[in-house]
């Protein structure tokens, strides 16, 4: 078996966050990464979207990630800390749209190691040095400079070891243009590694410890170190230099803590606490992250803790000394790994898990009532400031990215009838948990809709001048009439447009730099900007059928065929071709490109004839109306379309923006389907031909402008857009009804429109989220969604949702309760009634816990319950909130062979149960009865000894894992009755698959057993296992002997059991052999063979052998916890191995991964990797430079588009 | 086992110099990577040395420039101690471990991530009480 591994959606979570200006431009830029993704977005200052420009695999882990800008600069480069054993230094380049990677520095071993450095990056805020640290002992400096040239160059490292001592944060200390500085909380481990009192472990002090590389003398000096009272977390500098009083604030549990060298005494100010918390009140605080803002003026940080409340401190200093910090309460948001302040006032957030926001800031909090926490007002030890949590006051959400990490489970089904598949997907943590239901398309959002008075038969929009920005009038064609709107501020009918209304329209232009033009069956009307009109009139009987128009031509096809072709002059007269061509067939359609920037045409004109043929005519001046080539299609064509497309926005030398792209004539034929050719833009040869089914309704191709470049809107019984986004070709359906005439729209309100007909309305679309694969309908939940299963007749999900550190609904109630009873009776007598009143505030107020967290109840505390609910509209039917600490972790719908034919829910249940070290206070099998499909009817409750993990309905009974056993459970009246059980599975069961008399059991750390049932004998007996550890998360079936898993570590696995071991254990009649014949160390006889080993490099929580695509082939579908969704899918020839092998060769050596890490390594990171071929590098050959493609391509005996063709086809067969 | 303790040198205040420009280039253009390092020092010793001493010298390198390197004396402690250490910053640099962890024990990544750093100080309890012989 060898596998090729397509990524459909990359992860999505996002770790680091930086902003600078990355392009060089006065734009700022964010730079994010999503573990081993690099991305670079673009907020839009005014429409407040936030926009990918780029996104590339980096084959690494990123661990840390910097921004940095040499002295005197205008651009910010990108450290890159990874796995690599290596410091990357990248470059964007807007031009290319790609980062450069321009210094490579190894320093170490590869993997996220103890002592070698990646996992901390600090740099000089002046940029002239970069710090990397590893967890222990290691650190290196580089220094940062310009050559001659005023390249970027690097010195070799300089060592700032220190050993047995662990690293916390570190951060480059702003000391304006003096030696740099960076400031390390450490901690050394020594003295408590060889004290066996335990003494000297419980005195271990966190220290600051400042390092200062020193210029002069080219080595770098431990400069001062200071133990601290409380353990940090981490580090936020201080501006300094001119701007500020430099030095640090350490943010540590409870308390925020100023620093710096000199005679400069620590300030410190406690973390203030939400009044009335319902946490565990023996919980510290801290903060998780911050952001700076520093103007020339003024600066100050938002410091967010942990339950998302964000905190605007300030330093207040005298004489550069500072005397006091400030806190003030800003506003609560989900909690982030990585906030960014920009200059244009926003507030870019990356969610831990959950939506990542872009917000405005619109107040900075300074003319409030809000109360200001200071360092300066008197507290006793211990004691702390209290505020109240609100909702939003300074901030407004502008933007919102979708993020589905973290994915717990998954499952795809047709659920909702629709021919394609659907994903299922329960992702979230806590109250921001949700099912969300995905679907393959493009959202479209719907910016108006509107009645026309009849059907109308094609809509055009059209700009007033060549350089007008906006469309101004929209031209409705009816069956005997056309309609003239001009768009304003609203959209309205007008008169006087110079448009003939009394007849059907065939095609308009803008013609030249503002005239109009308009086609109709009885002639041409050219209406030039003065509202002078000329008209052409079609010779005798005849009318026009078919049209096409650009900026300069036109062309039109008369009854019988004949074409006649019309140029514009210089002086703007529409002026006729003295000869016509007649065509051998009538024809169907036709298309002309667009006028190349600074020419006087398009060259080509493309004829769809009745003879299956698509023919390309020559407008050349030389050749005029000349047949340059033809194409025989397999259907009759319905329409035609010329674009220019895949070129990169580039912007030359004298500053001329252009693209450099291709042509490709698009085909629509009548059967459905979509041919895509390319188009030589000198011979007009046709060649390379993709084909797509797109439906049912022969294929009408619109040209519309998407993110500034042409992009194909096809429209059958699906509307389907074409468009390429991040050097790769995109056909994605829309996700909205079935459309029939469309154009391009820009206005003010909506500058990348669609305008479309359905039947009798006219509606203006907007598709916002170019390069998302699935649109997505999500709703929300109330815990953290563990599994979930389909009960096969209804198709209702039932799902468990479990929180560990949680209270229950009930438990929050009564705590409250209890809580306002405290606060009552601690009033004294004369402010009973006060406190009264404050109680029944504090017991009504109610935030929304998806914002503000739910409250933290301690380990050990788990709330759980069982929902049932509709997938499709999203409807909870029932639900089942199970007893504070009792926790659902398996579900399992099944029938009984003797309890009639009626559906039970059974839900393993864990009570009391602590996490690390494991322990467990007992475990449950809850059973409901399935009434109707839409009620759970509790029916008892069976005891168990340990958690039961797993549940799989076997033949008519339950197979049940409870810790380390694995069981069959019938039916009985008062509880499930235990008939049979295997004590011989070494860990914790997780997982049981079930095939036949087999059953595949997967351990927590054993990886996978197989298990023959003997229904005779009623004997569980493990037959074969694996011969690896694996940490099984979950597995898949793939057949009858073959098993895929994935584990914890990002690995995928297939292994297969020989081809004798099946048919020795089936036919061994007494089972003896299997029972009593233990193999090597204790373990089955028989072993499985591993026949594929890949590592993701993400957590890997769902396995599904499933088609994704009506009419597909089968392949493996992965969910990870990152939000990754990615397919393994089989080779079908020998051939595509090998070309994919040898491409996925070459492009390791051509292009290396960005972060420094070597592919095959990354692959080979646990397990080396076996018959999986990466398409995910495979597909970096897009992105390659051009004269690096060709030269791969020659490799392969092929050209450049062959090999994008043979990427683009291994996708679309499988997905898309 | 106390001259496996004389490997640790003390700190000194200075941490490390490095030669100046000149030489740079020279220094750069080798790899870092431990293999080369190695087996500069190996091509280097076995000149001077003999072989016993120098398989000994070997491995004292090794242990001080790679901690938890065991020895003939290791106690179980002590491996303990280093797997445990390595683990936890294998998960701190996972990102998708330590979402794992997070998800599992609904702590934000921060408090995750600090809680494995307090851990590092001392996963396994005090150290044994030796006896002085050694």
């Amino acid at each position: 078996m060898f596998l090729y591994n397509i990524t459909l959606q990359r992860a999505t979570g996002i770790t680091h966050a930086i902003h600078g200006n990355f392009s060089g431009t006065k734009m700022q830029e964010i730079v994010v990464s999503r573990g081993k993704i690099l991305e670079l977005l673009r907020p839009d200052a005014n429409t407040g979207k936030v926009h990918t420009l780029l996104t590339v695999e980096v084959f690494g882990v990123v661990r840390s990630l910097m921004a940095f800008r040499l002295t005197g600069g205008t651009k910010d480069y990108i450290v890159v800390g990874s796995d690599s054993g290596r410091i990357v230094i990248l470059e964007y380049h807007p031009s290319k749209n790609m980062f450069e990677k321009i210094h490579q520095e190894t320093f170490g071993k590869s993997g996220c190691r103890r002592i070698v450095p990646g996992q901390f990056l600090a740099v000089d805020p002046k940029g002239r040095a970069v710090m990397i640290g590893a967890i222990e002992k290691q650190k290196l400096v580089y220094i940062l400079n310009r050559d001659a040239a005023a390249r970027l160059t690097i010195s070799s490292p300089l060592e700032a070891h220190k050993a047995n001592t662990l690293v916390y944060h570190v951060v480059g200390v702003d000391v304006g243009f003096e030696n740099p500085m960076f400031a390390c909380l450490e901690m050394d481990y020594e003295e408590a590694d060889n004290d066996p009192t335990g003494e000297a472990a419980a005195n271990t002090q966190q220290t600051l410890t400042f390092y200062e590389l020193d210029l002069g003398l080219n080595h770098v000096v431990r400069k001062y170190s200071e133990a601290l009272e409380e353990h940090g977390n981490f580090l936020i500098t201080v501006p300094g230099g001119s701007d500020g009083p430099s030095g640090v604030l350490i943010c540590s549990e409870n308390y925020i803590t100023y620093k710096n060298f000199g005679d400069q005494p620590d300030i410190r100010c406690p973390i203030p606490r939400r009044r009335n918390d319902l946490d565990d009140p023996e919980r510290g605080m801290i903060f998780v992250c911050s952001a700076t803002h520093k103007t020339k003026s003024m600066f100050f940080f938002l410091a967010q803790t942990e339950q998302g409340d964000i905190f605007k401190v300030t330093l207040e200093t005298d004489e550069e000394m500072v005397t006091e910090i400030r806190l003030k309460y800003f506003d609560t948001i989900p909690v982030a790994t990585a906030m960014c302040v920009l200059k244009t006032g926003f507030l870019f957030v990356a969610s831990e898990f959950g939506n990542h926001y872009l917000y405005q800031i619109a107040h900075l909090g300074d003319d409030d009532d809000e109360p200001e926490f200071s360092s300066a007002m008197p507290l006793e030890e211990g004691d702390t400031f209290f505020f109240q949590p609100r909702p939003l006051k300074n901030l407004v959400l502008v933007d919102e990215q979708e993020n589905l990490s973290p994915i717990m489970s998954c499952q795809i089904a047709d659920l909702a009838n629709e021919d394609t598949p659907q994903l299922y997907v329960a992702c979230g943590r806590g109250p921001k948990s949700t099912l969300r239901v995905l679907r393959h398309g493009l959202e479209v959002s719907e910016m108006a809709v509107s009645e026309l008075p009849g059907n109308p038969n094609a809509v055009w929009t059209v700009r007033r001048h060549i350089e007008d920005e906006f469309d101004a009038y929209i031209i409705v064609s009816f069956v005997n009439a056309t309609l003239v709107l001009s768009i304003g501020e609203t959209v309205e009918e007008v008169t006087d447009s110079g448009f003939l209304g009394t007849t059907p329209t065939l095609s308009c232009s803008l013609l030249g730099e503002d005239a109009l033009v308009q086609v109709y069956p009885d002639g041409i009307r050219h209406i030039r900007a003065d509202k002078r009109v000329n008209e052409w009139k079609t010779p005798g009987k005849k009318t026009i059928v078919r049209c096409a128009v650009n900026q300069r031509q036109v062309v039109i096809a008369l009854t019988g065929g004949e074409l006649v072709y019309f140029e514009m002059d210089p002086s703007g007269q529409l002026n006729e071709y003295t000869e016509r061509k007649e065509m051998s067939a009538d024809v169907v359609c036709m298309s002309l490109a667009n006028v190349p920037p600074g020419e006087q045409r398009s060259r080509f004109l493309a004829v769809g004839l009745v003879d299956n043929t698509v023919r390309i005519i020559s407008l050349d001046p030389s050749d005029c109306l000349q047949p340059l080539s033809m194409q025989a299609l397999p259907a009759q064509p319905e329409s035609l379309c010329i674009v220019e497309m895949g070129g990169v926005e580039k912007q030359d030398e004298i500053g001329e923006k252009g693209t450099i792209g291709f042509l490709y004539l698009n085909i629509g034929l009548q059967n459905g389907v979509l041919l895509r050719t390319v188009l030589d833009p000198i011979t007009g040869d046709l060649s390379d031909t993709r084909t797509r089914y797109l439906g049912s309704r022969p294929v009408k191709l619109f040209r519309v402008k998407m993110q500034g470049q042409d992009a194909v809107l096809a429209m059958s019984s699906r509307s389907w857009l074409s468009y390429s986004y991040q050097s790769r070709f995109h056909l994605t359906p829309l996700s909205y009804e079935t459309l029939e005439y469309a154009s391009g729209f820009a206005s003010e309100q909506c500058p990348e429109g669609i305008v479309a007909i359905s039947t009798n309305t006219l509606r203006i679309l907007a598709l916002e989220k170019l390069g998302a694969v699935f649109n997505q309908v999500a709703f929300p939940l109330q815990y953290t969604p563990r599994k979930f299963v389909i009960h096969p007749e209804t198709s209702h999900l039932i799902l468990i949702e479990t929180d560990h550190n949680a209270y229950t609904e009930a438990t929050k109630a009564q705590r409250k309760q209890q809580m306002a009873e405290e606060m009552v009776e601690a009033a004294g007598e004369d402010e009973r009634e006060l406190a009264a009143e404050m109680a029944a505030a504090f017991l009504n107020e109610n935030l929304p816990e998806a914002i503000f967290g739910s409250p933290k109840a301690g380990a050990g505390q788990w709330a759980s319950l069982v929902r049932l609910i509709n997938p499709i509209q999203g409807l909870t039917l029932d639900q089942v909130q199970l007893e504070q600490n009792e926790a659902a972790f398996s579900v399992a719908v099944c029938r009984f062979h003797n309890a009639g034919d009626d559906w039970y829910v059974l839900v393993g249940v864990a009570r009391d149960m602590i996490l690390n070290p494991r322990s467990v206070g007992g475990g449950f099998i809850y059973t409901y009865r399935l009434a109707g499909g839409e009620k759970l009817e509790f029916v008892h409750k069976t005891p168990v000894e340990d958690v039961p993990l797993a549940i799989a309905p076997f033949q008519g009974r339950a197979l049940v894992g409870v810790g380390k056993l694995l069981r069959i459970y019938d039916m009985g009246k008062k509880k499930l009755l235990r008939k049979c059980e295997n004590k011989h599975v070494p860990n914790l069961v997780t997982g049981i698959h079930t095939i036949g008399q087999r059953v595949i059991v997967s351990d927590v750390q054993e990886s996978l057993f197989w298990v023959r049932y003997r229904r005779n004998e009623n004997q569980l007996i493990i037959f074969a296992d694996d011969t690896c550890p694996r940490w099984v998360t979950t597995a898949c079936l793939l057949d009858y002997d073959t098993m895929a898993s994935a584990d914890k570590f990002g690995n995928i696995t297939i292994v297969r059991l020989p081809p004798n071991t099946s048919d020795d254990v089936d036919e061994d009649p007494t089972g003896n052999k299997a029972l009593w014949d233990r193999g090597l160390l204790n373990g089955a006889s028989q072993k499985a063979d591993v026949i594929v080993n890949y590592h993701v490099g993400e957590t890997i929580l769902s396995l599904q052998k499933t088609t994704l695509i009506p009419g597909g082939s089968e392949s493996l579908v992965y969910t990870t916890l990152s939000g990754g969704i990615g397919i393994l899918v089989p080779f079908t020839s020998h051939e595509d191995h090998d070309f994919f092998q040898h491409l996925e060769m070459h492009m390791r050596s051509e292009f290396p991964p960005m972060g420094g890490r070597d592919h095959l390594s990354f692959r080979s990171y646990y397990f080396p990797v076996k018959n999986v071929i990466d398409g995910d590098l495979c597909e970096q050959f897009n992105s390659m430079e051009p004269h690096k493609q060709k030269s791969v391509a020659e490799e392969l005996d092929r050209t450049p588009p062959e090999v994008s063709k043979k990427l683009e086809d291994i996708r679309t067969r499988y997905a898309f | 086992m106390s001259e496996h303790f004389l490997v640790r040198t003390a700190t000194p205040e200075v941490v490390a110099t490095r030669p100046g420009k000149e030489q740079e280039q020279k220094v750069a253009s080798l790899d870092f990577s431990c293999t080369n390092i190695l087996a500069k020092t190996c091509l280097g010793q076995i000149t001077k040395m003999t072989d016993r001493y120098n398989i000994h010298s070997q491995l004292e390198h090794l242990q001080s420039k790679y901690i938890g390197t065991g020895h003939a004396d290791t106690s179980k402690w002590e491996w303990l101690v280093n797997q445990h250490r390595d683990s936890y910053c294998s998960y701190m640099g996972h990102f998708d471990l330590l979402n794992y962890f997070s998800v599992a024990e609904n702590e934000s990544k921060a408090r995750v991530r600090f809680n494995l750093m307090e851990k590092m100080l001392q996963p396994c309890g005090p150290p044994l009480d030796k006896p002085d012989d050694s």
